[in-house]
C-alpha cells in the first residue's frame, strides 16, 4: 500500500520541469503535422509508421533524450542527497521516473500513429484495409526501438560517474557492434581471405550487436515494396534480438540502480566494473581497428606469416599503449580523489608544494594501486584476445579460401560471372568484395539446382584450385566470379574467385546447360505468348510487329529453339542485331529477346514480316554524330576529353557498320567493343518521324 | 533515540567514518564537531539514510534508517547547501515537503518567515545565502519531524538572524521534544546551543557526552608561580613535562600555556584534588577559570596529538 502511494506521488514528481513531456509531445506533434502534409500530397509514397525513416530516428533520439531528462538527477550530487534524504526508497524515485518517461513517449506515439492511420486510410483506400493492423504493428515496433535506446542510455547514466563517461558508455553501447563487424570483422575478412565476397553471419551479427542496425531492420527500413511494408512483420530472430536488448539493458539497469552508491557521483565511473569493461574494450578494439586502418591504407600483406606477424606486433604495441593510457588517465583521477579524501583540510587551501607532497605521500601509501602494471592479467587477456582475433583470421584463411562443399551438402549454387550477360558499365562497377548491385542481381538470377549445380560446382572447384596456385584476388587480371553455396541447412557461403580468360571460357560447361539458359533468358520459360505485344527495337526504330496470334507463337517457338541451342562460343562472333520486346498483356511484364545475326530462322522470319534486322544505325537519317574520347595524361601532355562532331554524309561514311547500340552491348568480354569512346548519334525514326538520341559504342 | 552502532564508511580506500558508536537521546541538541574531513557530514548523511554504511547499524527509534521511508518520515535533513527546485519559492517547497512530510505546518512557516522578513512567494534563487539558510531552517523546523539533521547549521547567518533562529529552535525543542543533530566545524555556532557534543577526528568519534559532564571533568586553572626564569620559559615543553610528572597519574594535563607571568593549565580529573596538588607548588596566584566549549574541544584535540594551530585556523 505504502509503495503504491509513494509511487504515484513520485510519478507526479518525475514530471517536474516537464522536460521529457515537452521533448516527446512536441516532437510527435511536429512529426504528425509534417507526415500529415506529406500524406496529403502523396499518400501512396508515404509511410506513417513502419518504413518511415524519420519516425525511426525520432524514436532513437527520444530514447536517449528522455532517459537523459529523467535520469539527469543521478549526476547532480545536491539533488541526489535531497531526494535520498526524503522518506522514499531510491527504487521508487528511479522506477517512477522510468514509467514517467515511457508513458510520455508511448501515449504521443500511439496518438500520432492513430491520427496518421485514419488520415492515410481516408486518402488511400488500399491502405484502409490494413490501417488498423499497420498502426498497431508500427506502435509495437517503434516503442521497442524507443525502449532499446531508453534502457541503454539509463544503463549509461547509472554506470557513468560523470556526464562525459555517460556519453562514452552510450556511444560504446551503440557503436561497439558496428566497429566489431564493419571496422574489424569485414575489413579483416577482406584482407585475410582471398576469396572473400560477403559473410552473411557478419550481417546477422551486426543486427544483433549494433542497436542502430537492429532498429533499422525492426522498423522495416530494408523493405521497399509498398505492400510488403504495409504487411511487414519483423522476422522472429529480429524480434528476439530486440527483446534480448530490451531485457538485458532493462535488467542491467535494475541491478545497477540497486547497487549504485550516491558517493560515487563525480568519479569517472560509478562502478569499477564499468571502467574495466571500457578499458578492456578500448585496449582490444582500438588496436584491432588501427590494424584495419593500416590494411586499408597501406600495402601490408595480410595473407602470409610475415605480414600477420607484423600486424600482431602492431596490435600488441598499440594495445599496451592504450591500456597504459587508460590506466594513466584513470589512476590520475583516482589518486587525486584519494588525496582529497585523505587530507584534513580543503585542497584549495593547501599551498602547491604541500599539495604535491601530499600527493606523493598518498602515492606512497597506496603505491601498489597506482602502478601502471597493477592489472597484469587484464593486460594479458587483452593481448590474448587481440592475438586470437588476428591469429584466428590468419588460421581460418586457408580453409575459407579453399572450402568447396560436397554436392550432397548443397541445396543450390548461385554463380555470377562478371562480364557475362551484362553491360560493360556493370562489369566496371562490380567489385570483388562487398555488395555490388550487378553481382547481387546476377547471384539472385543464376541459381542452379539441377545440372547447373553439378557443372557449376565443378567449375567453382577449378577456380578455387587455381586461386590456391595464384594467391590473392588482386592478381586477377581478366575477371572474377562470385559463387554462393547454399547449404541444405539454409546456410549461405559466398566466395569470390579470380578467373583468367581460360577459366572464363571453361564456364561454357555451365553456360551450355539448359538450366543456365532458363536463368539467363527467362523468356524461354514463357508459354502462350499469342496475346503479347511484340516490338522490334534496334536503337532508332520501335516497330510493333503486326503478327497474328499463331504467328507470334510460331515466331516465339523458332526463337526458343535457336536460343536453346546457343553456345557460349557463338557469342564471340557477333553482337545482337536488335531486341524484340515482348510485353505480356496479362501482367504487363516485359521480356527482351536478343536477336543475334546467327539466329538464321528467327532473322528470316522477322525479315519475312517486314523487319530489317541487319540495318546499320547510319542507314537511318542521321542528323549528327558526336564522339567524346577521354585522353589520359602522358609525357608533355595533359589529360582531357576530346569532342568531335560530325554532320555530313561524307563524315558519317567512315563510321558505317562500326556502331553498336549501347543496349546491345551484352558480352563485354566475349564480344568486346571500344569503350574508351562515347558516341551519340541523333537519328530520325522514319516510321514516326521522331528524332532519337542513340548512345553507342564502336566495334 | 538515534543509535549508531560501530558504523564504518569507506570512500574507496579512505575511511571516512571509522567504527563510530554513539547514542543521541530524544529532545536534545547534539553538536557534531570536527575539522574538515573529520567525517561529520558523512555520518550525518548516513543518519539521514542517504548513504549506506559499510558496516554497523544506524537505528532511529530502534529501526534502521537506510531505505526505510516510514522511518525517514521522522527526520528532516538539511545539508550545508540546501537544494531547491529551479524557480521555486518557499510556497512551492512547502507544497513539495507536505507531500513527503504530512506534519508540515504551513502556518508556522508563514509566521516564522514573517519574523525574519522573508517573502514566501519570491523565488528562492533571488534570496541571499543567509536568507536561503533562514528559509530552509524554517522549513526544517516546521516539517513536523521528530529529528532534525543539520549540516553547518548557522553557516551564513548574521548574528541577529542566528540568535532568532536559535530562539526558534529552543522553542520547538521545548514544545515537541525535537531532537537536533547539528554538525559544524565552527565551535562558536554550537557553544551556547548544544547540550551534548560529539567530537570527530579522522573519521573516529573522539569524545561524546553532555557538555556539563565534560566541563566537570576538565578544569582550567590560571596561576602565577614564584620562581619563573626566562630560561625556563624558553623550555616550555620541558616545563610541561615536569608539570605533568608533578601532577602524577591521578591528573591529566591537557593544556599548558605560559604567557608572561601567567600559566594556564587545563587538567582532567578531580577539580579539588588538582587545586590541592597545585597549591603544593606555592603559587602566588591560583584561580579557576570557566571552560568554553572551544577550550574543551581544543584540549581534547590536543590530547589526541592533533596540531592545534591548524584547528584554531579553521575553528575560529
Amino acid at each position: 500500500m505504502i509503495s503504491v502511494k509513494y509511487f504515484s506521488k513520485w510519478f507526479k514528481e518525475a514530471g517536474r520541469g516537464h522536460a521529457a513531456a515537452v521533448f516527446s509531445w512536441g516532437a510527435f506533434l511536429v512529426y504528425t503535422v509534417f507526415t500529415l502534409l506529406e500524406l496529403s500530397v502523396s499518400a501512396k509514397e508515404c509511410y506513417a509508421g513502419i518504413g518511415n525513416d524519420s519516425l525511426l530516428k525520432l524514436c532513437i533520439v527520444l530514447g536517449i533524450t528522455v532517459a537523459a531528462a529523467e535520469y539527469w538527477y543521478l549526476h547532480q550530487p545536491a539533488k541526489l542527497d535531497f531526494y535520498y534524504s526524503l522518506p522514499v526508497k531510491k527504487g521508487t524515485v528511479f522506477w517512477s521516473r522510468y514509467l514517467h518517461g515511457i508513458v510520455h513517449v508511448f501515449l504521443p506515439l500511439t496518438v500520432s500513429l492513430a491520427v496518421l492511420s485514419v488520415y492515410g486510410g481516408a486518402k488511400d483506400p488500399e491502405f484502409l484495409l490494413c490501417a488498423g493492423s499497420y498502426a498497431v504493428r508500427s506502435a509495437a515496433v517503434f516503442f521497442a526501438v524507443f525502449l532499446m535506446f531508453y534502457h541503454m542510455t539509463i544503463c549509461a547514466f547509472l554506470a557513468g560517474g560523470r556526464l562525459a563517461s555517460v556519453f562514452l558508455l552510450d556511444l560504446l553501447a551503440g557503436t561497439t557492434g558496428l566497429v566489431v563487424v564493419r571496422v574489424i570483422g569485414t575489413v579483416y575478412a577482406e584482407h585475410f581471405f582471398a576469396a572473400y565476397y560477403r559473410i552473411p553471419a557478419f550481417e546477422r551479427l551486426e543486427e544483433l550487436l549494433a542497436p542502430g542496425t537492429l532498429a533499422e531492420t525492426l522498423a522495416g527500413m530494408n523493405v521497399y515494396e509498398r505492400q510488403e511494408v504495409l504487411e511487414y512483420v519483423p522476422e522472429g530472430r529480429i524480434i528476439l534480438a530486440a527483446a534480448f536488448w530490451i531485457l538485458l539493458s532493462g535488467l542491467l539497469s535494475a541491478y545497477l540502480q540497486k547497487k549504485r552508491k550516491p558517493e560515487n557521483v563525480g568519479k569517472v565511473f560509478a562502478f569499477p566494473g564499468a571502467y574495466r569493461v571500457v578499458s578492456f574494450l578500448a585496449a582490444v578494439m582500438i588496436p584491432l581497428s588501427f590494424v584495419s586502418l593500416l590494411l586499408e591504407v597501406t600495402e601490408i600483406p595480410a595473407q602470409g606469416n610475415a605480414g600477420a606477424a607484423v600486424l600482431i606486433a602492431v596490435c600488441l604495441v598499440v594495445g599496451i599503449l592504450v591500456h597504459f593510457l587508460a590506466e594513466r588517465l584513470y589512476l590520475g583521477g583516482r589518486k587525486r580523489y584519494d588525496y582529497e579524501q585523505s587530507i584534513e583540510e580543503p585542497a584549495a587551501r593547501a599551498p602547491l608544494l604541500r599539495r604535491r607532497r601530499g600527493m606523493q605521500q598518498t602515492e606512497e601509501a597506496f603505491g601498489k594501486h597506482y602502478g601502471l602494471f597493477r592489472r597484469k592479467w587484464q593486460m594479458f587477456a587483452e593481448g590474448m584476445v587481440v592475438c586470437l582475433v588476428v591469429g584466428g583470421f590468419l588460421a581460418g584463411a586457408d580453409s575459407f579460401d579453399h572450402e568447396i562443399p560436397e554436392q550432397e551438402e548443397l541445396r543450390a549454387i548461385r554463380i555470377c560471372v562478371n562480364g557475362l550477360n551484362m553491360s560493360y558499365k556493370e562489369l566496371e562497377e562490380n567489385e570483388t568484395k562487398g555488395d555490388s548491385y550487378g553481382t547481387d542481381r546476377g547471384l539472385s538470377q543464376y541459381r542452379f539446382t539441377e545440372e547447373g549445380l553439378t557443372e557449376g560446382l565443378k567449375w567453382a572447384g577449378m577456380l578455387a584450385e587455381k586461386q590456391e596456385e595464384k594467391g590473392s584476388m588482386k592478381e586477377a587480371q581478366y575477371t572474377f566470379a562470385v559463387v554462393c553455396y547454399e547449404g541444405k541447412d539454409g546456410t549461405e557461403k559466398y566466395r569470390a574467385y579470380p578467373a583468367e580468360e581460360e577459366e572464363f571460357q571453361a564456364f561454357s560447361s555451365v553456360f551450355d546447360t539448359e538450366e543456365y539458359k532458363r536463368m539467363a533468358y527467362p523468356a524461354l520459360t514463357w508459354t502462350d505468348v499469342g496475346d503479347n505485344r511484340f516490338t522490334w527495337r534496334d536503337g532508332v526504330c520501335g516497330q510493333v510487329l503486326p503478327l497474328s496470334k499463331k504467328e507470334k507463337e510460331e515466331f516465339f517457338q523458332i526463337w526458343k529453339e535457336e536460343m536453346g541451342g546457343l553456345k557460349m562460343d557463338d557469342l564471340k562472333t557477333a553482337a545482337p542485331e536488335g531486341i524484340l520486346e515482348m510485353r505480356s498483356e496479362r501482367w504487363g511484364e516485359i521480356q527482351r529477346l536478343l536477336i543475334y545475326p546467327f539466329f538464321e530462322d528467327t532473322v528470316s522470319f522477322l525479315k519475312s514480316h517486314g523487319i530489317e534486322t541487319g540495318k546499320d544505325l547510319l542507314d537511318y537519317p542521321v542528323r549528327s554524330l558526336d564522339v567524346r574520347s577521354v585522353r589520359p595524361a602522358g609525357k608533355n601532355r595533359v589529360s582531357g576529353a576530346v569532342m568531335k562532331h560530325y554532320e555530313t554524309e561524307g563524315e558519317f561514311a567512315g563510321w558505317k557498320d562500326r556502331l553498336v547500340w549501347e543496349e546491345l552491348d551484352w558480352q563485354p568480354l566475349l564480344y568486346p567493343l571500344r569503350y574508351e569512346e562515347e558516341i551519340e548519334i541523333e537519328a530520325e525514326d522514319p516510321a514516326s518521324g521522331a528524332l532519337t538520341e542513340v548512345r553507342c559504342y564502336q566495334k | 533515540m538515534i543509535e549508531i552502532k560501530d558504523v564504518t564508511k569507506y570512500f574507496d580506500s579512505n575511511c571516512a567514518v571509522n567504527h563510530v558508536t554513539l547514542s543521541i537521546p530524544e529532545g536534545v541538541m547534539f553538536g557534531l564537531l570536527g575539522t574538515n574531513g573529520a567525517g561529520k557530514s558523512t555520518l550525518l548523511r548516513m543518519m539521514a539514510g542517504i548513504l549506506e554504511s559499510d558496516s554497523g547499524k544506524i537505528l532511529l527509534d530502534g529501526e534502521p534508517v537506510y531505505e526505510n521511508p516510514l522511518c525517514k518520515e521522522k527526520l528532516f535533513y538539511l545539508p550545508d547547501v540546501p537544494y531547491y527546485f529551479p524557480n521555486s519559492s518557499m510556497e512551492d517547497m512547502i507544497r513539495f515537503y507536505r507531500r513527503n512530510y504530512p506534519g508540515m505546518q504551513r502556518d508556522s512557516v508563514s509566521c516564522m518567515a514573517g519574523q525574519l522578513n522573508l517573502d514566501m512567494s519570491m523565488p528562492l534563487r533571488t534570496f541571499s545565502k543567509g536568507m536561503k539558510r533562514q528559509a530552509f531552517l524554517i522549513l526544517a523546523l516546521c516539517s513536523g519531524t521528530r529529528y532534525l539533521l543539520c549540516d553547518e547549521v548557522f553557516d551564513g547567518l548574521d548574528p541577529v538572524a542566528a540568535e532568532i533562529m536559535k530562539g526558534l529552535f529552543r522553542e520547538e525543542m521545548k514544545e515537541r521534544r525535537l531532537t537536533v543533530i547539528a554538525a559544524s566545524h565552527k565551535l562558536r555556532d554550537l557553544e551556547d546551543f548544544c547540550q551534548h557534543i560529539g567530537i570527530m577526528h579522522k573519521g573516529g568519534m573522539m569524545r561524546d557526552g553532555s557538555l556539563k559532564e565534560r566541563a566537570r571533568e576538565v578544569t582550567k586553572f590560571q596561576c602565577v608561580f614564584h620562581v619563573q626564569g626566562n630560561a625556563a620559559a624558553k623550555e616550555g615543553s620541558l616545563e610541561r613535562k615536569q608539570f605533568a610528572e608533578f601532577l602524577g597519574d591521578a591528573f591529566e594535563l591537557l593544556c599548558y600555556v605560559r604567557e608572561g607571568a601567567f600559566t594556564t593549565l587545563v587538567i582532567r580529573g578531580d577539580k579539588e584534588g588538582a587545586a590541592k596538588r597545585l597549591k603544593e607548588k606555592h603559587p602566588v596566584f591560583l584561580g579557576e577559570m570557566p571552560m568554553t566549549l572551544e577550550e574543551i574541544f581544543i584540549a581534547e584535540i590536543e590530547e589526541a596529538g592533533y596540531d592545534i594551530r591548524k584547528v584554531l585556523q579553521q575553528m575560529v
